[in-house]
Parts: C-alpha cells; structure tokens; sequence
C-alpha cells in the first residue's frame, strides 16, 4: 500500500485554511486575528510543499518561494503586533472593532 | 509495510496540526494559544519532512517556532493576563457556564434590566466597579483578551449579576468587553467550513498532472545556488524587506516625549488628569445657567445675575479614555 498521495496533502491544507479563515472573522482581538493569518498561510505552504512532491520534483524553485514566504509571514508578524501595539496606545484598546475611524 | 506507517504518521500529524489550530482559536490563555500554533507549526514541520522538504521543515522549525516564541515572549512581557488566570477566576466566580478553560464567546441577545439589589462585588472580580463602557483593562496590555462568557443559564446567569452588584446591563456590556470572539462567530464557522469544502471539492475534481518520481539532489545545495543565482533579486528583496520591517517596527514602537510623560502616559488616564490638574489648580467660576461664563474670581453672572459657583476644572484625561 502506497503512503498518502497529493489529495490528504491538499485537504489537510484546505482545512487548515479554512480554520484560519474562521479565526480570522471571528477573534477580537488583533493578536489572533495575525495568528490566524499565520495558520492560512501555513495551509498554502502545505499544498506548495505537496504540489512540490508530487508535481514538479526536480523544480526547487518551488522550495525558495517557501523560503520567501515564511520570510514575509515573519515580518508581518512582527509589524501586525507593532501596529497592535500602536493601536492598543492610542485608543486603549486592542479590539479590532474598536478601529473604526474610516467608517461613516 | 511502509505505507501504512506512512499513512499513520500523516494522519498524526494532519490531526495534531488541525486541532491545535483550532484549539488555539477557542483557548482564553494567550499564551496557551501561542503554544498551540507553536505546536501547529511543529506538526507541520513533520508534515514536510514526510514530503521528503527536509531543507523547508528546518526552516519552518527555525523561523515560526522562534518567531512564536518571540510572540509568547512579548505577550508575556506586555499582557496583563497572558496566561488566562485572571479570566478563569472571573469565570469560576461569576459562575459562568462554558466549556471548562474555553469558550468565551460572546453573551446572547440583550437581557432585561431585572433589578436585583446590588451585592458587595465578589473578590475575583478585577474589573473596576461600575464600569459602564466596554473598555479593555489595564495599562499598555495590548491585545488583551478577555474571555466572554457563554450564558447558557438564564437563572445562574441572574445569579452572577446579583454576585457581580451590576444591573443587567452593565452585566450585558462587561461581557461583551471580555468576549474573545466577535458576535459573526457563527458566520465565521460557516465561511470557514465553506472555504475548506470548497477547496477540497476543487482538489479532488481537478485531474492533477503527477510526476510519479521522487525528488533527487541535495535540497540544501540546489537551493543555496538558486537563491545566489537565479533569485538573486528575490532574495536581496526580502532581505531589505527584513530590513525595513526591523527599522519600522522599532520606529513605530518609540516611545513618545520624555520619560516622565511617558511613564504617566503608561497610568490610567486620570492620573495624568490628576497631574495635569495642579497647572490648572485655580477653579473657575461659572454661571449654573450658562456655562459659558468663566471667571477666575467669584461675582454674579453678566447674563442673568446669579452668583457664580465655582466649578472643578476639567478632567482631560476622560476623552483620552473613551472608546
């Protein structure tokens, strides 16, 4: 019996981001909505791996968008809490409902 | 043989990944929800070394589990209940039904101003008394999470109103403050299982080229060279972009003014009222009928000719505090 094919890999990736997108709708607060992006783009870069594996394996291009992106997942952290922690300063609080200025 | 084994470690593996994922997003302990997208993360990691990505696991490990740590790091240092004591008692006290450690979502529907007579505040209670906006507590605690509660029980939940000495409004509005989760949870689920439906439907149909061999060469090697190589630009890009986020990220969390404004600024607002007050000290006179009068002595008002009264300077710090 084979191991697990390119479909298990795909699903789990495909839960994973919609878990991330029901984090994403419903947290409050900002820190677990970035958390919850995190856990998205772990659900892509499991079906970038797979689609590696099973796809293209002789194409490492693949393995430096990996590279790239976990980069940028990095730095978005860190500027999403900078901006949570602007936020928290200014309005005392880190509810992301409460950053409405732009609404009529 | 092997591919049952296979098939078991990726069933582990997907299983620990998915759930913690999904626990992180219901616990009220940040720090608990930190560890539980580390250990996300780790899952996948393994994930990718069954994808045989040994390069990519290392540097999934490497990057996200330490920038978890950093997160649990900095919540630990900024939040003022990061590991969801406080928000635990509260819930015990106030005798909240939900799911043990979790759940806090938030109350259901508006209840109606029953007037109970006020008790004595319970001592778990942290929260300052008769707090009528839904602010969030503390000083600099930046994304704090306060757990709502999940009012199961209409009858314990009149009892934790007369415990907590609030009306039911009050009560109403301290529990949306201290929901984790926004009112669209519900919708949020359904997006969420609908996405991944969705993808999965869309997966299955598509009739995928497979390329049915296994991938050769040392991952480490190829990829140095492309990154040196080919991407060359790519990888400048993202390394100013590293750059750039570092430099922004401290710029935007300077700190404003000097140390002592600072520190006041760090207090509730009302402390810094309170010392801005002392430059203020002369209370103004003022009509009681038009307000608009001010003097600095008493007399009569020019208006309507009764006596000014004195009137307490105005607190600076309340508009800074409104949400």
């Amino acid at each position: 019996m084979n191991g697990p094919g390119l479909i298990p890999y795909l699903i789990l990736g495909a839960v994973l981001f919609g878990t991330g997108v029901a984090g994403v709708l419903s947290q409050r607060s900002a820190l677990m909505v970035l958390m919850s992006i995190e856990v998205m783009m772990n659900g892509a870069l499991v079906n970038l791996v797979a689609f590696w594996r099973f796809v293209a394996p002789g194409n490492y291009d693949a393995q430096v968008f990996f590279i790239i992106i976990v980069t940028i997942m990095a730095i978005e952290m860190a500027a999403g809490l900078e901006l949570m922690l602007l936020m928290y300063r200014q309005r005392g609080s880190a509810n992301i409902d409460a950053a409405s200025e732009l609404k009529r | 043989m092997s591919g049952i084994i296979e098939w078991l470690i990726f069933g582990m593996l997907a299983l620990i990944a998915v759930i913690t994922a999904a626990g992180m997003l219901v616990t009220m302990s940040m720090y608990r929800a930190g560890l539980a997208l580390m250990a996300s993360f780790v899952a996948l990691a393994g994930i990718f070394i069954l994808l045989d990505a040994d390069l990519l696991a290392m540097i999934q490990i490497m990057m996200n589990v330490g920038g978890m740590l950093i997160m649990i790091l900095v919540m630990v240092m900024l939040m003022m209940d990061p590991g969801g004591q406080m928000m635990w008692d509260m819930k015990r006290s106030m005798h909240i039904r939900g799911l043990g450690a979790f759940s806090m979502t938030m109350p259901r529907g508006h209840h109606e101003a029953t007037t109970d007579a006020p008790m004595p505040m319970d001592d778990h209670m942290h929260m300052p008394h008769g707090e009528q906006e839904a602010t969030e507590e503390g000083a600099d605690t930046p994304g704090m999470q306060h757990g709502g509660m999940d009012l199961r029980d209409g009858q314990q939940a009149k009892g934790a109103m007369k415990m907590s000495g609030m009306n039911a409004q009050q009560h109403y509005q301290m529990l949306v403050s201290m929901a984790m989760t926004t009112a669209q949870l519900p919708w949020a689920l359904v997006v969420g299982a609908a996405t991944a439906v969705a993808l999965i439907l869309l997966v299955v149909v598509t009739p995928w080229h497979l390329a049915g061999t296994a991938p050769s060469g040392d991952a480490a090697a190829i990829v140095g060279n492309l990154l040196l190589g080919r991407y060359m630009v790519g990888f400048e890009g993202a390394a100013f972009l590293i750059v750039a986020g570092i430099a922004g990220a401290v710029l935007l969390a300077r700190r404003e003014g000097s140390p002592p404004s600072y520190a006041q600024s760090l207090q509730a607002p009302t402390p810094a009222a309170q010392i801005a007050q002392p430059t203020a000290a002369k209370p103004m006179y003022t009509c009681p009928m038009h307000s608009e009068v001010q003097q600095d002595h008493p007399g009569k008002c020019p208006i309507c000719g009764m006596d000014l009264v004195p009137q307490p300077p105005q607190r600076m710090g309340d508009m800074g505090g409104e949400q």
